[in-house]
């Protein structure tokens, strides 16, 4: 079978370059799903499947290396088989590959304009995790946190609000990119944030009578031994017209940090007072500093389109645990005319990412959102071309080696999010982005979940759904203690 | 007629009977109940796709939920459905009088065996009763009858230990029903030697602990009850089926106990005793049935169901006939009575309770956003008929996605020029029996943009939709409505909706402020309930309202004022002299409901 499957495609070939007629040349790339035309990719990634969105009889699509091919063949898609497809990789750890597509429509070939896939050695990060829920209003349904081995296509539920009563969990975050440092909230009866340090779980209650929520936003210490986290009064509003469709917004939000040996909470008088709100708190990669989002205070909902976030930075003293009193702006939201969220350091502690929208405190639901990174030696921005799109990017995540960074893009649809992978090359150019690979692609248009908050990790985190289903029915939480930070400022 | 005559005619009738219960089912949902199988529809979304089969084959039970839900989609034409619920609970009837006459059982007997599936059906009368329930239940009294069909003694051992496990994943925790059963005839039959019976006793009884606990080892995602339980008996997960588990039991001991029961009692005349237990099995059924069917649900559906469909006449003729008084029902009336353009002129000719009745505030909730989805869609609220659509999708308990839902939100979508978003759920219902000619159709408007403006529903909303931001604001219905109505002056239900407000609130100042409005949209004569209110006002500073009042007042309405003001004002109890006549009146609606 196989054998007359490749006489059949030499004949066709061959009648493509002696008899133009036979096989129309269209000097156009492919309209294939998901866009993975010209993209880069890590050497370590899974196969890039994709299908064919107009109706074809028949696909048969070439995948060339410098020193070996693979050619797959399919209705109107394709699944590269994974051993082929690592061989390949792995003749040359980089290398450009040439894909050529080959479709029967109508009865006709048409063979469309060839397209690269461009390999790098630096590898990824082979985990990430992601929420999968629906991008709904109020009303949620099931939620679950999952991980994805990136060099396969393995899933693996890490926790499942099936088994915790229907709460809702929020951003599963990772401590250096390391599997042995991560958290996440579960609210509910029995929530609080769940810190896994080591694989050892705990269920904290991150909330004092002097806090104004629990902790929402926040980021390890490159210790492990902090969080900084915001507390923040959410509100959600809606929209009337066209394509807006929430608006999310703080009525108060403070920063805080927590010690998670002593379990001890510290601010800032001017980072929990009311005059304005603080969000999105990051360590550097140092540990030195912390990064937050901070607009002044606005009547709200009335002039939320006055609500307007700068980059702030605090110093932040990690042998004392302490905040320093004053912070200087690096990104002033009223010149730049913006408003920025969700900041990420690099590893290297090189850039500062963060997602930019015309106002507000909540981008995946501002199409205008995109991300831009700043060379924290150099102070210049990027507002990356090459990777943003019309719809929001953002909740974006480094790789450890500071190369990849994944992010939630909304580009498909408008609504919902799936990861995108951006390689930053050593000249620090952003590449464009590519699609998280599923072994059929067509699990994007059949699925109607949104992937929220995707985080790259080195490792498998070292607990499953049924350990987090453990722990949330544990009666208590272990309780915090609330202290103002004395006024230092840290050298 | 001699004793053996009468027993073989009997004998025939036993597949009579059958029949006319298969008849009775059939003309119950597909002529009385109707509604609730559309309703039941709407609410899940079945994909011909792997990924879709994947979700359910993955726990104990999920096949029985697939088969339900690729039953359930027939619904669709309630006479399909009924059909289906028909020869399921037959087959039912069927398979537990087989299994009583392997038995031994009499024949006379037979209506014993009716007695599960009139449970069941009247079971599935609560529309939270699902379809894959009762194919779990069926699963289950085929294994038992197969079992039965197994003549060799070590076969059944086999056949029984090979069949538990396979049931548990078929059927979920039904499947404890075989191993009750083969053990209780074993028991009974005594083919088995002693310790024989003990060892394989012991074996099954292990068997069907383990399997629960040997399945939440690998399916980690799945909470403990959901794998004891299994299949979606009921939408609720909360809830935990016991009635369903009573019908199993029947299953399992009712073959036993008519066996009994023959041998126990062989009456003279085998007819007469055929007769009282038709008599008590037909009484008994229709006493049941008509506790457990809920006719007021069964009207808001109908109603429901001609809203979503756009059959306003059905909906006002319905009225008609008996206005409702439920008010989601009375909110689809309103909505059919403004599509029309009769909703001032004639909403107080049904029963109205408040602002209820006309836009009903959000619940988390799978009913009411649907209903109040469809008036915000027609409204020109385009994002809050999506909002509504998703919101009610979420709700749903049983995890399941919604068709209905999914196609507003590809019309809404459509609207509002989101094409890729509209094309992702066109093509998922692509993937349905029912829906995919839609989907297909419908996709083209995705590519040629004039196929919406000129579409008479789309292209109609896509002007009347608001036309600048605001926030939505549920306890300002009334700025809402004024404001989407003064950025298009052409939405003219946006405007008898604010008015219908200010009447049913009984805020008749802010209905004069108002009133001056409508002229604007040219009506013909002024609609009745606004005359009404036009007079009541009027009247309040003037000692004859039919005299002077600036308003073009019929001279209909003129005199109904006058009498209506002379019983209210002279008579002692007004409220019941005035009922008969002047309850279509706003008057009435002002002064007697609350």
């Amino acid at each position: 079978m196989r054998i007359h499957i490749l006489i059949y495609l030499f004949g066709v070939l061959f009648y493509a370059c002696n008899e133009t007629g036979y096989v129309t040349i269209s000097h156009a790339y492919p309209p294939i799903y998901p866009d993975y035309i010209d993209v880069t990719i890590p050497a370590n990634i899974a196969p890039l499947n994709f299908l064919m969105r107009d109706s074809v009889e028949k696909l048969l699509v070439t995948i060339e290396g410098e020193k070996e091919s693979i050619r797959v063949k399919g209705k109107n898609k394709v699944q590269v088989p994974l051993k082929k497809w690592k061989a390949l990789l792995a003749s040359r750890p980089e290398q450009t590959l040439t894909v050529t597509v080959l479709v029967k429509k109508k009865g006709e070939w048409i063979q469309y304009k060839p397209f690269n896939w461009h390999v790098t050695p630096d590898s990824i990060d082979p985990f990430l995790s992601y929420r999968l829920i629906e991008p709904g209003y109020e009303v949620w349904n099931s939620i679950q946190l999952v991980e994805r081995h990136l060099e396969t296509f393995d899933e693996r539920v890490l926790a499942d609000n099936n088994l915790t009563g229907g709460s809702c969990m929020n951003c599963h975050i990772y401590g250096n990119q390391d599997a042995a440092l991560s958290m996440f909230h579960i609210r509910g009866e029995h929530g609080g944030t769940i810190v896994n340090r080591n694989g050892k779980l705990e269920k904290i209650n991150t909330r004092t009578k002097d806090m104004i929520s629990n902790a929402v936003y926040g980021n390890f210490h490159p210790t492990g031994r902090y969080g900084v986290f915001s507390t923040n009064v959410v509100i959600p509003e809606l929209h009337t017209y066209g394509s807006k469709r929430l608006e999310v917004y703080d009525s108060a939000a403070d920063l805080v940090v927590l010690n998670f040996d002593t379990r001890e909470v510290i601010s800032q008088p001017f980072l929990s007072d009311s005059t304005s709100y603080e969000s999105f708190p990051v360590f550097s990669a140092c540990g030195k500093w912390i990064y937050y989002c901070s607009a002044g205070y606005v009547p709200l909902p009335d002039s939320i389109r006055s609500l307007k976030y700068h980059i702030c930075r605090t110093s932040f003293d990690p042998k004392n645990g302490t905040i320093g009193a004053s912070a200087d702006t690096l990104w002033n939201a009223r010149e730049m005319n913006g408003s920025v969220s969700h900041l990420k350091t690099s590893p290297n502690g090189k850039y500062l990412l963060y997602t930019v929208a015309d106002y507000g405190t909540f981008p995946i639901w501002h199409r205008e959102a995109d991300l831009q990174l700043m060379d924290l030696e150099t102070g210049e921005m990027d507002k990356l071309e090459a990777v943003n799109d019309t719809c929001s990017d953002s909740y974006h995540s480094w790789s450890s080696n500071s190369r990849w960074f994944v992010f939630a893009s909304k580009r498909d649809d408008g609504i919902y999010g799936k990861p995108y992978f951006a390689y930053l090359d050593s000249t620090g150019k952003a590449h464009k982005p590519f699609a998280l690979p599923q072994l059929d692609q067509e699990y994007y248009d059949n699925t109607l979940k949104s992937f929220n908050i995707p985080e790259l990790s080195k490792g498998q985190v070292p607990y499953d759904a049924r350990d987090i289903e453990q722990i949330y029915w544990k009666p208590e939480a272990l309780p915090v203690r609330y202290t103002e930070s004395e006024p230092k400022l840290v050298e | 007629m001699t004793k053996n005559n009468l027993l073989s005619r009997i004998l025939k009738t036993d597949q009579l009977l059958t029949f006319a219960f298969g008849l009775v089912v059939y003309l119950f949902f597909s002529l009385g109940y109707a509604y609730h199988l559309h309703y039941q529809e709407q609410f899940q979304l079945f994909l011909f796709t792997t990924d879709y089969l994947a979700q359910y084959v993955g726990y104990p039970g999920g096949i029985s939920d697939y088969l339900g839900n690729f039953i359930t989609q027939f619904y669709f034409y309630s006479s399909i459905g009924a059909i289906l619920l028909a020869i399921m609970l037959t087959l039912l009837q069927r398979m537990v009088w087989s299994v009583a006459q392997k038995l031994g059982t009499a024949t006379y007997w037979i209506p014993l065996s009716f007695v599960p599936p009139v449970l069941y059906w009247s079971l599935l009368c609560d529309e939270s009763y699902l379809a894959g329930g009762l194919v779990a239940i069926l699963s289950v009294s085929a294994f038992i009858r197969t079992y039965l069909a197994v003549k060799n003694p070590r076969n059944r051992i086999i056949f029984t230990l090979l069949s538990v496990p396979a049931l548990y994943w078929l059927a979920g925790g039904a499947f404890l029903l075989l191993p009750l059963f083969v053990l209780t005839r074993e028991m009974m039959s005594k083919m088995m030697k002693p310790l024989a019976f003990s060892i394989f006793s012991a074996f099954l009884i292990g068997l069907s602990i383990v399997l629960p606990y040997l399945t939440k080892q690998f399916l980690v995602q799945f909470p403990f009850t959901k794998l004891l339980i299994g299949a979606t008996y009921y939408r609720y997960p909360v809830v935990i089926p016991y009635s369903v588990a009573i019908v199993g039991l029947l299953i399992v001991f009712l073959p036993f106990l008519s066996k009994l029961l023959s041998s126990k009692l062989q009456p003279q005349r085998p007819a007469f005793w055929l007769a009282v237990q038709l008599l008590f099995l037909v009484s008994g059924s229709y006493f049941l049935l008509s506790k457990t069917a809920d006719l007021n649900k069964e009207e808001v559906m109908e109603y429901d169901f001609h809203a979503r469909t756009r059959r306003w006449g059905r909906i006002l003729e319905k009225a008609d006939r008996q206005a409702p008084t439920s008010p989601l029902s009375v909110t689809c009336l309103n909505l059919a009575l403004a599509k029309q353009d009769l909703l001032g002129e004639r909403m107080f000719h049904y029963y109205q309770n408040g602002i209820g009745g006309l836009l009903p505030d959000f619940t988390r909730d799978f009913t009411i956003p649907t209903i109040l989805g469809e008036v915000y869609y027609h409204l020109g609220f385009i994002n809050t008929a999506q909002r509504l659509a998703f919101e009610a999708m979420e709700a749903l308990p049983d995890y399941q996605k919604s068709a209905r839902s999914v196609m507003r939100l590809a019309e809404t979508n459509l609207i509002n020029g989101n094409y890729e978003l509209a094309g992702k759920y066109l093509r998922l219902l692509q993937k349905t029996f029912y829906y995919r000619k839609w989907a297909t159709n419908t996709l083209q408007a995705t590519k040629k943009e004039t196929l919406i403006e000129e579409h008479p529903e789309w292209g109609l909303l896509r002007k009347m939709r608001t036309q600048e931001d605001f926030l939505f604001s549920e306890g300002e219905k009334e700025m809402m409505l004024g404001t989407v109505f003064m950025q298009n002056q052409e939405n003219k239900m946006a405007f008898e909706y604010l008015m219908a407000c200010c009447l049913l609130k009984k805020d008749l100042q802010h209905f004069m402020e108002y009133y001056p409005v409508e002229k604007a949209l040219n009506y013909r004569v002024v609609p009745k309930s606004y005359q009404e209110a036009l007079i009541y006002v009027w009247g309040l500073s003037h000692n004859d309202p039919t005299q002077s009042i600036p308003y073009p007042i019929s001279n209909s309405v003129k005199m109904r004022v006058k009498n209506y003001a002379n019983i209210y004002t002279t008579r002692q109890n007004p409220e019941q002299l005035l009922r008969n006549d002047y309850s279509d009146t706003y008057w009435y609606y002002l002064h007697f409901r609350n």
